[in-house]
């Protein structure tokens, strides 16, 4: 099954339908990139600014993804959101981790992010998408495996479209490979891997 | 395309109340809460908590992987063992995993898959094993999972492990939202304060044979998640995605309102999401239905919360009783519900699970009694 859409962040550059984007953003390493695909985007989103690492990586796909396809074709409740990786929310946890390390009262505004599905709820938030969710953790990215449960939610009709795929950020190494699959019958074109 | 049964059963908990699913809900029928206060310099918090103490460890495994294996080798005595070769697919219910690696920054040990690793070696199940991490919701969505696999043919049957231990990080992150109640939560109660945290693994298995169980399961009937796209914090004032979780529920277990016999809510003992949930089952026609929440016994215990609350609501069902929602002296939320405030006999069957969770997200789970 391809999907009708894809976008990949990785250290190596983004690429948005297979073909490189921004490829004027120089990744430097130690640097992460994100605020510089924000600007390029010319948003206008305050609560970008508040999040973590993780959920900034996954609005920031989104955000790409929609100028490819139209999310609202689909109902508000139609679009299930599936995402996996390997880390965890850990980017996030060991900030949380260092104040309690230091003795310090932790910060609410690190703790929220400290669960992996967070990035679902901001995605949502933006975009008004009252869709099934669902986190799940795995130790590498299996395009079989996503695929699998991607189809499981299609063919028992809980949504027209999937929009997720692997989402995972450690320190200063990060990858998003964006995928929104849909019920329709052409199918996509794009290979999800 | 007719539509497979899907069977749960051989549920199990091991809690702050006991060490089977019979024998907490034996102490919670009788009143018992695991709820207590410990010192300060264990938990980062001296509110109070639902620790299993005196918990032996299995030898050169950690609490959580000792709670995992101990829970599923008692769910999986409840099945015949002639089924384990069959195709099985276990899957666990997390938000935090094995936290405490992270003090000695032990980062790959502390990531869940790893904990997946080494509680899977240690059943004598031929599977797959793969994690559910979706804050507050993560046990009743690893079992729509669980479910979900089953019915589109992918596995037979399926181990759904919940877990989350009491650990300075969650304490210490609840305390920072000023969440943490003084007294042992109280949900639904006028004067409830917050919650409290309590650590509990419990397993459930579905399947889409009956006979794989050694006593009579239950049936899963329905099961969705929705969204709020509200806030990521706070609950929906409206209570959207639970409405509309519910509502897909329903709807996917071919199953009106009105046949709803009893609700086991989410009901954590915070303002805002005891609010929450009672518009929401308002919105629902729900609120004469009744409804209890376990957090007064078990404390919220995260990941694991799903897995063992719908194994508690199982019992129930077992043995035609509704607990009360201990803590809860006089109701007062938004908007009036049916509290359960004494233990309750009524024949059940037809019951709804709910939780609600962090990052918006909401559940709502519905299982019929076995007609046979």
């Amino acid at each position: 099954m391809k999907a009708k859409a894809s976008v990949y962040i990785t250290n190596q550059g983004i690429t948005v339908n297979n073909k490189p984007f921004f490829s004027d953003i120089v990744f430097v390493d130690n640097e992460l990139p994100f605020n510089k695909i924000y600007k390029q985007l010319d948003l206008n989103y305050p609560k970008y600014h508040k999040m973590d690492n993780l959920s900034k990586l996954g609005f920031l796909g989104v955000e790409l993804l929609k100028r490819e396809i139209d999310l609202s074709q689909y109902g508000e409740d139609r679009i299930a959101q599936i995402f996996q990786n390997s880390y965890s929310s850990l980017d996030t946890d060991i900030v949380h981790q260092k104040s309690i390390n230091d003795k310090k009262m932790p910060s609410p505004a690190v703790f929220v992010y400290t669960l992996p599905n967070i990035v679902m709820g901001e995605i949502a938030i933006r975009n008004k998408l009252y869709g099934e969710n669902l986190f799940t953790l795995v130790d590498k990215f299996s395009p079989q495996n996503w695929l699998e449960l991607s189809n499981v939610q299609l063919a028992l009709g809980k949504a027209d479209a999937i929009m997720g795929g692997w989402i995972d950020i450690f320190e200063n190494n990060f990858n998003l490979r964006l995928f929104l699959l849909d019920n329709s019958r052409e199918g996509g074109l794009f290979e999800v891997k | 395309m007719e539509r497979k049964v899907i069977y749960i059963g051989a549920e199990d908990i091991l809690s702050s109340l006991g060490k089977t699913a019979a024998e907490s809900y034996q102490n919670a029928l009788t009143g018992v809460s695991g709820l207590k206060k410990h010192p300060i310099e264990n938990f980062f918090t001296n509110k109070p908590l639902g620790i299993i103490e005196n918990f032996r460890l299995l030898e050169d495994f950690t609490k959580v992987e000792s709670m995992c294996i101990e829970s599923a080798r008692n769910s999986l005595s409840q099945v015949y063992d002639a089924c384990f070769l069959d195709k099985w697919l276990i899957i666990i219910s997390t938000t935090k995993g094995d936290i405490g690696y992270l003090e000695q920054n032990e980062i790959d040990k502390a990531k869940p898959t790893y904990l997946a690793q080494r509680v899977k070696g240690n059943l004598p199940l031929n599977s797959e094993v793969m994690v559910v991490s979706n804050a507050c919701i993560s046990g009743l969505l690893a079992i729509i999972t669980a479910h979900d696999y089953i019915a589109t043919g992918k596995y037979q049957h399926a181990l759904v492990i919940g877990v989350d231990t009491v650990s300075k990080f969650t304490t210490s992150g609840f305390e920072s939202f000023y969440a943490l109640s003084e007294d042992p939560s109280s949900p639904f109660d006028k004067n409830r304060t917050g919650l409290s945290l309590g650590e509990a693994a419990s397993c459930v298995v579905l399947s889409s044979k009956s006979n794989l169980f050694k006593e009579v399961p239950m049936v899963f009937v329905g099961g969705a998640s929705s969204n709020d796209a509200n806030h990521i914090s706070g609950p929906s004032r409206t209570g959207e995605g639970l409405v509309r979780a519910i509502n897909l529920a329903l709807k996917s277990a071919n199953v009106e309102q009105s046949q709803i016999d009893f609700i086991s809510a989410h009901g954590t003992g915070t303002k805002y999401n005891d609010d929450m949930e009672s518009i929401a089952f308002t919105r629902c026609n729900l609120q004469n239905t009744p409804v209890n929440s376990l957090k007064g016994y078990f404390g919220h215990t995260l990941g694991a919360a799903g897995v063992l609350e719908l194994s508690i609501s199982m019992q129930s069902m077992r043995n035609n009783m509704m607990l009360k929602t201990l803590g809860c002296v006089s109701p007062g939320t938004s908007e009036d519900i049916n509290v359960l405030l004494n233990n309750k006999k009524a024949k059940l069957k037809t019951v709804l699970k709910t939780a609600s969770g962090f990052g918006g997200c909401n559940a709502a789970v519905i299982l019929k009694n076995n007609p046979n």
